[in-house]
């Protein structure tokens, strides 16, 4: 999946004007974002290692522990889509594209990002309800010991989505410039 | 307009930005909320964010992120490698020996990864200046590295059988017991081709020169032996052995897997800040591209359902001739043409859940059917002109090597793949006897 999706593009040059200023600064919050998540990543393995360890030679399984598992996958899964955005991750079918000329690309480029603002200010916009429905019930985990204020966790589809609208609107600016040639 | 339509219309959208060059993920999103908000309104996508919460918190498939970082820790402390190295030199002697040694460590990464992307590019990357080196013949390298880099796909763990296994809904451990032979025949086959190769056509695949083994004492081997080759070995068996025995439970093995390769790096002393902090931005940007397209795929699946498209394909299916075989075979044969041009996330995601439950409930053994998919799609990362593992190849080879070297290079192989299918379709217990045999 690595090297997929390697492509000959320019180096992104956002400009030093007001919508490049915009741009590189929405990239940073998702860049540290991301940086913070590798950090969870990390944290993650070594849980569940201790975990598994914990279970299997001394009979401990805090259903808490067990539970912070997959409430650190939630936010590595979300955020994490919007780090690999910026780094330009997703893979993408390339016969057409690599033949495609340096602007075509940017308007491929543009529309999909247009395309993914869109859908991901709408998943905002759903998904909103589904975490304040958590927060008004107080929902915490069923079972007994399990982590409670769910809603934090379920917030993180919100998060994760806003952070890739933005990142899908600094790439909006940098191809819109790119497809008029500037 | 009407539903059907609407959905027909979505997957020919889908497929026109996919070749447009789309992400797949975005191609997905989009034209999943476009269509399915034509024909339904919003109303349809309320239950969106209940899926994608549903995805994230999957026990099972918290094994991707463990599986891709005890992988990219292997391949970035530059174990991978070393191991390609000896055992280059303890095949050395044989006829086509490289190639022997090439398709040993594609099987071993394979497992050990389970991620065809990253193998594939470990292998060209180390392995084809080597081959170029030793004058063999440019398509066959190529098709060598493709192909055993592919292995993995088949070869547990591996996480298209994990997915396969939840879409399924069959154990984990089951399904990996079910694979390991069909993978084992499928290295077998491969190793006797490139044997037979070897001996007709010594030009095309030459031995290491004697003066160069010389060189390696034994002494200096047995200690590489020991040193490199054993504890990936040693790991991915344990991993290997706990899951299928049933001891943990995939996730739980490969956090064992992830924590071994940890610890495998920090004894060689290769574990450094560049190579934790490389194998955690790699492990996070492979996860979240998986993540995000099982995400951006619920969406799409959502409108495709509500749309009345799985009924279209139900239909489809009832006019095919020869009852349950044939809408098997049908079944294998989409799986390949669909292989061409999508990822095999989504084949697994949207298209299979369509398949099963006409399979299921016409009594085909779903563990089989899982081991004929799996070995399908795995043959579809390897057709020109469009598979994955050719693209992997490409985007590491040097000038020297055109695409048609590689298309060239892979077709031989591909036919190997066919037959290998056609045995386990013919022969099912080559499948279903191991599970049997330890008790699932």
């Amino acid at each position: 999946m690595e090297g997929a999706n390697q492509t000959a593009d320019p180096p992104e040059t956002y400009g030093d004007d007001l919508a490049g200023r915009v741009a590189r600064f929405f990239e940073a919050i998702v860049e540290w974002a991301g940086r913070l998540m590798m950090l969870v990543v990390f944290v993650m393995v070594l849980l569940i290692t201790t975990n598994v360890i914990l279970r299997y030679l001394f009979s401990i399984g805090p259903v808490s522990l067990q539970e912070l598992e997959w409430h650190l996958m939630v936010p590595v899964a979300l955020i994490g889509s919007a780090y690999t955005l910026r780094h330009h991750g997703h893979v993408r079918v390339d016969i057409l594209y690599d033949s495609f000329s340096g602007r075509t690309r940017a308007v491929v480029n543009l529309l999909s990002s247009i395309g993914l603002l869109v859908t991901s200010v709408l998943i905002v916009w759903l998904s909103l309800n589904f975490v304040y429905q958590a927060y008004a019930i107080g929902e915490g985990s069923p079972d007994p010991g399990g982590l409670p204020y769910r809603f934090i966790i379920k917030a993180m589809i919100p998060l994760g989505f806003s952070l890739l609208a933005l990142q899908a609107m600094a790439h909006i600016i940098l191809y819109s410039k790119r497809a008029l040639g500037r | 307009m009407e539903g059907e339509t609407l959905a027909l219309l979505m997957c020919a959208s889908f497929i026109g930005m996919l070749f447009a060059g789309v992400p797949v993920a975005i191609a997905l999103i989009v034209s999943g909320f476009a269509f399915g908000y034509l024909g339904f309104g919003m109303t349809l996508f309320n239950l969106i964010p209940l899926r994608i919460f549903g995805v994230a918190t999957n026990y099972t498939l918290l094994a991707v992120p463990l599986f891709v970082f005890m992988g990219v820790m292997l391949e970035r402390s530059r174990l991978a490698e070393d191991l390609l190295d000896v055992i280059g030199f303890l095949c050395g002697p044989l006829p086509g020996g490289m190639g022997l040694a090439i398709v040993l460590v594609g099987v071993l990464m394979g497992a050990a990864t389970g991620i065809v992307g990253a193998t594939v590019v470990t292998l060209g990357l180390l392995t084809l200046p080597v081959f170029l080196k030793r004058n063999y013949s440019k398509p066959l390298a190529c098709g060598v590295i493709c192909s055993s880099g592919t292995l993995g796909q088949i070869i547990p763990p591996s996480l298209v059988l994990i997915l396969l296994a939840d879409i399924m809904a069959e154990s984990v451990g089951t399904i990996f017991a079910a694979a390991m032979i069909p993978g084992l025949v499928l290295a077998g086959i491969y190793l006797v081709y490139l044997f037979v190769f070897g001996l007709l056509r010594p030009d095309m695949a030459p031995p290491i020169p004697k003066e160069e083994r010389a060189l390696k004492t034994r002494g200096q081997l047995v200690e590489d032996v020991f040193k490199v080759v054993l504890p990936p070995i040693a790991l991915i068996l344990a991993v290997l052995g706990s899951i299928i025995g049933g001891v943990a439970a995939p996730t739980e093995a490969a956090s064992m897997g992830a924590a071994g390769s940890l610890l495998i790096a920090a004894l060689s002393r290769r574990l450094d800040w560049p190579t934790l902090a490389g194998t955690l931005r790699n492990t996070l940007n492979i996860s979240a591209m998986i993540y995000f397209i099982l995400i951006a795929s619920q969406a799409f699946s959502l409108a495709f359902r509500g749309l009345g498209g799985d009924a279209l394909v139900e239909s489809m299916f009832e006019a095919v001739p020869g009852g349950t075989t044939g809408v098997l075979i049908s079944m294998l044969v989409i799986l390949f043409f669909l292989g061409f041009f999508l990822e095999w996330i989504e084949i697994s995601y949207i298209v299979m859940p369509l398949f099963v439950p006409i399979l299921r409930s016409a009594g085909v053994d779903m563990v089989w059917m899982a081991i004929l998919v799996g070995m399908t799609l795995q043959t579809t990362f390897l057709t020109p002109p469009v598979g994955w593992s050719l693209f992997f190849l490409k985007g590491v080879t040097p000038p020297s090597i055109k695409a048609s070297h590689i298309y060239l290079g892979v077709a031989p192989f591909v036919v190997l793949q066919v037959i290998a299918v056609v045995l386990v379709f013919i022969y099912p217990d080559i499948a279903l006897w191991l599970p049997r045999a330890i008790g699932w």
